[in-house]
């Protein structure tokens, strides 16, 4: 069965919990991941998660046909990250205080090369995180990120293009 | 660019075993909650608010002269926002509570 917006939305403005499940099934790795980056702890990422899809089944009615629904469900998971740390006090931003320090249970210290990747990502301002993850991690063109973030394609080239540069730099510097 | 290549897609990100298994129906039982709302006492309570509404909507239809719906409206009304929302949707179907 292939997805697009008839097979999958019709059923879903009924909120019936089997639509939203095909839903939840497509989207809700790859939403889990976009979050996970973001807010770095899985128990953090499992609340964005719900606050994501309690928004997603009280709004899908909402939706506009002409939308993308790939495009309308990042911009909540985006946002509901964003929201979560901007609640989080400022020392509380994880894995960058050491690739020694354990704090989550579900992070796995001992690959040294994809925890110094992540800790060169979240040094990077909120944007260029934001560009950087969704071209590098889940292979978006750029109309599509322009769609997300509310931005232009020329700013998210810039945006991917700076956030490159800095992570390359980050790794001359921490050798 | 070389390290970007080798390390490629890997993350040092782990969840626990079993995890997007569960994750559809997890989603669905606490959102089903969340619409819904109510903890199951509080069911109960909005239950026997309900049936109140309703007798006194039946007594009315019997006996005029002793309730008036204007008396199920005060009822109604002094009742919490939440539960009138809560009675509104349950008996949005039923379209004698409105005549």
């Amino acid at each position: 069965m292939t997805f697009n917006h008839d097979n999958i939305l019709s059923p879903v403005r009924y909120k019936q919990d089997d639509a939203f499940r095909k839903l939840v099934d497509k989207y809700g790795e790859a939403l889990y991941w976009h979050i996970r980056r973001l807010v770095v702890k899985h128990a953090d990422a499992q609340d964005v998660v719900q606050e994501v899809w309690i928004r997603v089944y009280r709004s899908i009615d909402r939706l506009d046909r002409k939308e993308s629904l790939t495009a309308w469900l990042y911009t909540i998971a985006t946002n509901e990250a964003l929201r979560s740390l901007e609640r989080k006090p400022l020392d509380a931003e994880p894995l960058t205080c050491g690739v020694d320090v354990e704090v989550d249970d579900y992070t796995d210290y001992s690959d040294l090369e994809a925890v110094k990747l992540q800790q060169a990502i979240l040094t990077l301002p909120r944007k260029q995180q934001l560009v950087f993850n969704l071209r590098y991690y889940d292979e978006m063109d750029y109309d599509r990120i322009a769609e997300i973030l509310s931005s232009t394609v020329d700013r998210v080239k810039a945006n991917y293009y700076l956030a490159k540069k800095k992570i390359i730099s980050y790794f001359t510097d921490n050798d | 660019m070389d390290q970007l290549t080798k390390i490629g897609k890997r993350m040092p990100y782990k969840v626990p075993e079993g995890y997007f298994d569960n994750m559809a129906s997890g989603i669905i039982e606490s959102n089903a909650n969340i619409a819904y709302g109510f903890a199951p006492l509080r069911r109960i309570a909005l239950a026997v608010a309900s049936v109140a509404v309703v007798l006194i909507a039946s007594y009315m239809a019997f006996d005029k002269n002793r309730v008036s719906s204007s008396d199920v409206d005060d009822a109604f009304m002094a009742m919490s926002e939440t539960d009138r929302y809560y009675i509104l949707d349950l008996y949005q179907n039923e379209l004698y509570l409105f005549e």
